[in-house]
Formats: C-alpha cells, sequence, structure tokens
C-alpha cells in the first residue's frame, strides 16, 4: 500500500513539474530559433524553399491594392522572395513599429513604410539599416530636397521616400453641389471666401455646410505656412528657430481666424481627428484643402467618381508669388534587426527604381519624389487632373528640421485658443507658439 | 517536513508568479526611470535624477498630476455616494427577482470594455453633428456645441461616462455588505425609535466599515490608473491639457514621443502617489471589531 502511494506521489509530482515545465515554455514564445539575433537569410542555399519579406504598412485601401502590386511584381521579377503585406490602421501604426523594432528578428517586419510625420522617432535612434551606398547616391542625385529632410541624419539616409508629400495647392470640390449653386470654382482668392461665405451654413459651433475649409490637423499648418511665404515672409530663422510673430505670420493667422469667425468653417475636423475632404465627399462641404492622395479616399473609399462627383481643382493663391513649405511624406525603412535586410533592401531598389515608383505614384495619387519623374509621360497621361501640382513643385521649400507631428499638437492647440478667444492678442500667441516649437520639436539629429 | 515540503511547493509558485510579473516590473521600471531610455537604441545613457529633476519644470506634468487628483476625488466621492445610494435602494427590495434584475441592469456597463463604451460615447452621445447632448441642447433652445473645444464641461463629461461605466461593481459588492448587516440591531434601533435615516447613519454605515474600507481603497487605486476614457475622449489632452491625466501623458511620452526613461519616472511618482495613499487610507479604515 505505502509503496503505491509513493509510486502514485512519484506520478503526480512528475505530472505537475511536466505541466510547470510546459507552462513556462509556452509563457517563452513561440520561438523555434532559439536565438534573437539578426541573422540575414536573403540568399537562399540552393533550396527551392523562399525568402519571405514583411512589408508593413497602414490601413489604407488603394494604397495596399499598389503595395500588393508591387509585391507581385518582385516576386515575378525575384522568383527567390515571397513579399507579406500586412495593415495596420493609422492609429496604431506607430506604437506598432515602435515595438517591432525592439523585436526578435522574427517578429520584426523587414522593410516598413513609415509616414514623414512619424520616421524622426525612429531614424533618431540606431535600430534602422542605412540606406546602401548606390541608392543613396541615386537619391542625392535626383530626389527633391523636402523628401528627404526626416531621412537624412549626420548625412547618412535611412530611408527612401516613396512621395513628395504637399498638402497645399490642390483642393476637393463638390463638383454637385457647385452645379446646383450655379457657381464656378474660384479662380482667386478673393472669389474663394467671397463663395465659401455665401454657401456656408453655422449652427452654433458647427458649420453644417461648410465653404473652404482648411481647418484640420493636415492641412491648416501647411496652408498657413504657404500664405506666410507667399507674401514675401519667412518662419524659419537663421539658427534654425521657428518664428510665426512676423507680420506675414499674423496677417496669415488673421485671415484663417476669420474663416471661422464668418462662419466658412468650423474646428470640429480639428479636434475631433478628422479630414475636411470627408466633408466634401460626404456632401457637407463645398471645398476642402488637401493633398492629392486624398482623390483615391474619394474614388475607392467614398464609391465616387472623379469629374461628375467630385474634381481636384487648384487652390486660388492667397500671395503674389507662389511659395509653399513642404514636409517629408510617406517613406520606406529597414529596421537592422530584421532577418533579411539584404534583401529587404533589394526589394526597396526595386520599388524606386523610376518605372516602378511612377506606377506606385499614380495608383496612390501621389506626387512622385524624384525630378526625372515630374516631366514622365506616364505620370502626366494617367494624371491629367493633378498636372498643375507638378508646375508648383519647384517652388517648394523643407517645413525645417522638426518633428512636425509635435509641431502641429502645438500650433493647432494655439490656433484653437485664438478662435475660442477673441481678446487675445495673435502676436503674443504666435510668439509663444514659435518658442515652444522651437524649444520642444526641433530634430535631434539634423 | 512532509508539510514544509507541501507548504513550499504551493507557495514557491505564487511567490515566483508574483515575483516575475509584478515585482520585477516594478522595479525594472523604477530602473528605467535612471536612464535616456529607448529600446530600439543600443546604448541608453543614465542620467541620474534628470528624468525626475525635467518633472518639476513640465507645466504639462503639473496639469495632468492636478487633474489626475481631481479626478480621483470628485470621481471616488460620487462613485460611493451614489453606489451606496443604489445598493440601499436595492436592498429594501421586497422581491428577490426584482433585486437581481436591478443588479444585473447596474452591472451591465461593467461587463462592457472601456474603450468599446467611450468610442460609443464618443460618436453617439459628444458628437458635434449628430450627438445626442448637441440634439438634447438643441431641443432646449440652445445651439449646437463642440465638446472637444471646452475644458471643465469635457472633464466632466469624462467623469459621468467614469460613473456609468463603473458605479455597477461597487453597488454589488456594497449591497452584499448590507446584506451582511445583523438584522437584529436594526431591529433594536426600531425599539429605541429610530426612523430609517438614522439607523442608516448609526448603524447600517458603521458595521460596514470592513466593506467601505475596501471599496474606497481599491476604487481609489483603479482611479488613479483610469486611461481608456480619457485615451478615447481627449486623447491630446483635452483644450490646453485641461482634461490631460497622469496615464495618458505617460502613455504620449511613452509611445508618441518615446522617452521611456521620462516616462517610467512619471510612472515611479503615480505608483508612490498610490501607495501612499493606499497606506493612508487603509490605516484611517481599519476595524478592529467584529459582530
Amino acid at each position: 500500500m505505502n509503496s503505491k502511494t509513493t509510486v502514485l506521489k512519484r506520478i503526480g509530482a512528475a505530472a505537475l513539474a511536466i505541466s510547470m515545465t510546459a507552462a513556462l515554455a509556452a509563457c517563452g514564445g513561440g520561438s523555434t530559433t532559439g536565438s534573437t539575433a539578426p541573422q540575414d537569410s536573403s540568399a537562399p542555399s540552393g533550396s527551392t524553399e523562399k525568402t519571405k519579406l514583411t512589408f508593413w504598412c497602414h490601413e489604407n485601401e488603394p494604397w495596399i491594392k499598389a503595395y500588393n502590386n508591387m509585391a507581385d511584381k518582385f516576386e515575378a521579377e525575384h522568383p527567390e522572395y515571397e513579399v507579406e503585406v500586412v495593415s495596420y490602421p493609422m492609429s496604431v501604426y506607430s506604437d506598432k513599429i515602435q515595438t517591432a523594432l525592439t523585436s526578435a528578428t522574427e517578429d520584426c517586419p523587414d522593410i516598413v513604410a513609415v509616414w514623414g510625420g512619424m520616421a524622426p522617432a525612429f531614424v533618431e535612434t540606431d535600430g534602422l539599416s542605412p540606406v546602401p551606398d548606390d541608392l543613396a547616391a541615386e537619391m542625392k542625385e535626383d530626389y527633391l530636397e523636402p523628401t528627404l529632410g526626416i531621412y537624412t541624419k549626420e548625412g547618412t539616409f535611412y530611408g527612401v521616400p516613396m512621395e513628395y508629400n504637399l498638402e497645399y495647392g490642390g483642393m476637393v470640390v463638390n463638383k454637385k453641389l457647385f452645379d446646383e449653386a450655379g457657381l464656378s470654382y474660384p479662380t482667386t482668392w478673393e472669389e474663394l471666401r467671397t463663395i465659401s461665405k455665401q454657401v456656408a451654413v453655422q449652427d452654433g459651433d458647427i458649420v453644417t455646410t461648410k465653404g473652404f475649409e482648411m481647418i484640420d490637423s493636415d492641412a491648416l499648418i501647411c496652408n498657413y505656412l504657404a500664405m506666410i511665404l507667399q507674401q514675401g515672409g519667412q518662419y524659419i530663422m537663421e539658427d534654425n528657430s521657428v518664428n510665426f510673430a512676423t507680420d506675414e505670420g499674423v496677417t496669415a493667422m488673421e485671415e484663417i481666424l476669420s474663416m471661422v469667425r464668418d462662419g466658412e468653417c468650423d474646428l470640429d475636423n480639428l479636434t475631433a481627428g478628422e479630414y475636411c475632404f470627408n466633408d466634401v465627399y460626404s456632401g457637407n462641404g463645398y471645398m476642402s484643402s488637401v493633398g492629392t492622395w486624398a482623390i483615391g479616399e474619394g474614388t475607392d473609399g467614398y464609391g465616387l467618381t472623379q469629374g461628375v462627383d467630385f474634381e481636384y481643382v487648384p487652390v486660388p493663391q492667397y500671395g503674389e508669388t507662389m511659395a509653399f513649405a513642404s514636409e517629408t511624406g510617406w517613406g520606406i525603412i529597414v529596421p537592422k534587426n530584421g532577418g533579411n535586410v539584404d534583401a529587404a533592401w533589394e526589394f526597396v531598389k526595386f520599388f524606386s527604381q523610376p518605372e516602378n515608383l511612377v506606377e506606385h505614384n499614380i495608383a496612390c495619387n501621389q506626387l512622385p519624389p524624384r525630378k526625372s519623374l515630374l516631366t514622365n509621360e506616364t505620370y502626366l497621361e494617367a494624371m491629367p487632373d493633378i498636372a498643375f501640382i507638378l508646375d508648383i513643385m519647384p517652388y517648394g521649400q523643407w517645413m525645417g528640421p522638426y518633428n512636425t507631428s509635435a509641431m502641429r499638437k502645438i500650433f493647432n492647440q494655439t490656433f484653437i485658443n485664438l478662435c475660442q478667444d477673441e481678446s487675445l492678442d495673435v502676436r503674443e500667441q504666435l510668439e509663444q507658439c514659435s518658442a515652444e516649437i522651437s524649444a520642444q520639436c526641433m530634430l535631434s539629429y539634423n | 517536513m512532509k508539510n514544509n515540503r507541501f507548504v513550499a511547493a504551493v507557495l514557491i509558485p505564487a511567490y515566483l508568479f508574483i515575483g516575475l510579473f509584478s515585482l520585477f516590473p516594478v522595479l525594472y521600471g523604477i530602473g528605467i526611470s535612471f536612464f535616456d531610455y529607448n529600446p530600439v537604441n543600443s546604448v541608453q545613457p543614465f542620467v541620474w535624477l534628470d528624468n525626475y529633476l525635467k518633472l518639476l519644470e513640465d507645466s504639462t506634468f503639473r496639469h495632468a498630476l492636478v487633474n489626475t487628483l481631481v479626478f480621483c476625488v470628485v470621481a471616488v466621492a460620487l462613485n460611493m455616494v451614489l453606489s451606496m445610494f443604489l445598493a440601499r435602494m436595492i436592498f429594501a427590495v421586497p422581491w428577490r427577482w426584482l433585486r437581481v434584475a436591478l443588479r444585473v441592469a447596474i452591472f451591465i456597463p461593467c461587463v462592457a470594455p472601456k474603450v468599446g463604451t467611450a468610442l460609443i460615447w464618443k460618436h453617439g452621445i459628444l458628437d458635434t453633428k449628430a450627438g445626442l447632448l448637441n440634439q438634447l441642447v438643441k431641443l432646449l433652445g440652445g445651439s449646437s456645441v463642440n465638446w472637444y473645444t471646452t475644458t471643465w464641461p469635457l472633464f466632466a463629461i469624462i467623469i459621468v461616462f467614469t460613473l456609468w461605466s463603473d458605479i455597477g461593481y461597487n453597488t454589488i459588492l456594497f449591497t452584499a455588505g448590507l446584506e451582511g448587516v445583523p438584522e437584529e440591531l436594526e431591529e433594536a434601533a426600531d425599539l429605541d425609535g429610530a426612523g430609517p435615516f438614522r439607523k442608516f447613519i448609526k448603524i447600517t454605515l458603521p458595521l460596514m466599515r470592513r466593506t467601505f474600507a475596501f471599496v474606497t481603497i481599491m476604487t481609489v487605486v483603479d482611479y488613479f490608473q483610469h486611461f481608456a476614457q480619457f485615451r478615447v475622449l481627449a486623447p491630446n489632452g483635452g483644450m490646453n491639457d485641461s482634461a490631460m491625466v497622469l496615464t495618458n501623458y505617460i502613455y504620449q511620452t511613452s509611445f508618441r514621443d518615446y522617452d521611456m526613461g521620462y516616462a517610467s519616472a512619471m510612472s515611479t511618482v503615480l505608483f508612490l502617489m498610490i501607495l501612499a495613499v493606499s497606506l493612508f487610507q487603509n490605516r484611517m479604515l481599519r476595524a478592529n471589531w467584529d459582530y
């Protein structure tokens, strides 16, 4: 009896030990490699097994389609590789990248699409692989200056631009609303303001039908900076600090404030984190300043037809001379701890080839980042409605060595404060805003 | 000897679990607060107390600290009063089935994830165009308000949301506490001619001191850490940081600015605050009696 009990106890103890070991092993994750050190397995050693590359992007229907097309094209030309496109909601995308950069090789993506506003957080670390020399030389030669700023750290590139980001210059207009009202699109700033006041309908804090809109987190600062520059002013000082409290800065701010005070638009999109173009596409707004990328949102997201439901036309110039500031837009980075760094750069080089890049830019309604593509016939044929943007691109300057996401937060808050309290002194508020941006948002590496 | 082995076998895994998943992260977090820490970097410079000194000059941190304290004091006080009131109301219902139905109805919002319910409030109630609140304002003759440009009204709305989503849990605990109060004491008070209010104040409340202590401490600790509704309804801290709380600021500093050393210093301050308040409450509400 005793020996039986002892045997049972031992079996029980062994079972407990096995189950605890199994539980601890399960907690340890599913890695089977036994090592987290980055390894480059980009060259399959004679076997038929394909090297799998993971490409991360944010959720945007037409863009995901374009990335998948690029992946298919790459796989057709390089049968030894397989590219998987994985998308995440924009609201969590930056956090996902940050976590991935600290992860083990098998959990880290090989290639990541990043927005210029979020890129500084990654470029300032030593977690990214530098752009290979041959591609870097090509970038220096052929890429427009505003597209490179954020990706440049101590003379080395850590990302490759996919587009020229321009949130100024064009606007989507609701063609049906204009036709119904018997109005034609404005060609001067004065006309724009007149139509905007005429068609807008206000209800308390909100405007139910908007005239001209530019008050969302993307368009507001871009239009404001363009308005300063077009008056012949400048907001980046010689020491790279920001100063909005110039005569031109105050005039431009008062002009935008008058749009809200005259009831042409409201703060709803800015405070809710939404884009103004949604109002135009949903029939609640006439005109919205936005980049060319929003055309795809109208056709694919809303199922509208360009030329029938809406059109993309120039925003009338505010000042005497054409000028604007552009921030670095979407680009591609390659994490250092990805498992296939060399293969990842192969893919990026393929992506960046002019004939491939132009296809991607067309599919995503993006502006090309390469100078040589500004006169590309394929692009001009496919995108006749945004050709006017290509004409103004040479007049752009880089927005400056600032984290533009952080810069926007401070600027937008100043703008909301000025809208809410008319007794505030505009120049004083802009001085304070400039000082905060200069102190808190300047890039640590540029 | 055999007994000791059994005790060890039972306790060691539990201690290991607590050590690994509770104690170690806390100590690791405190350690990180002394570094300019970004996990993506291969080198993490040791910065001594720089992160703590930076807190003293950070106006957003000051706002977040004050707002967190105000939120805890106001929301916890309202939660205690309302949940006790609701518990007493439910306890007074003579039919068991109705008591159960009321408990379930009050508890339902606690089961739903806060992020989900906060999003429903954001789009369904606070939306400037079609939100229920603005419809109500218009019905009363007012005009639409953009609630996200307000300061204390948005903060008050977040407190109301918190109470709505949270009050059921404490109501259930207080109901259980009320059921544990001996009936004979109330009967004795009846004989002495005490009214319902007097009985509640003089008998029920003092006898529920243990339940009250438990509920208060747990609620305070919980409310210091509330995050989801602030993240959804005031992601950037509201107008001029008027609805910024420590948890949201810690999140922003960690995952938007990737300044994890500084975020850890703030977390340490929050941890010490919760610890101090909990110890103080525990001592103040200690009950050394039985019935």
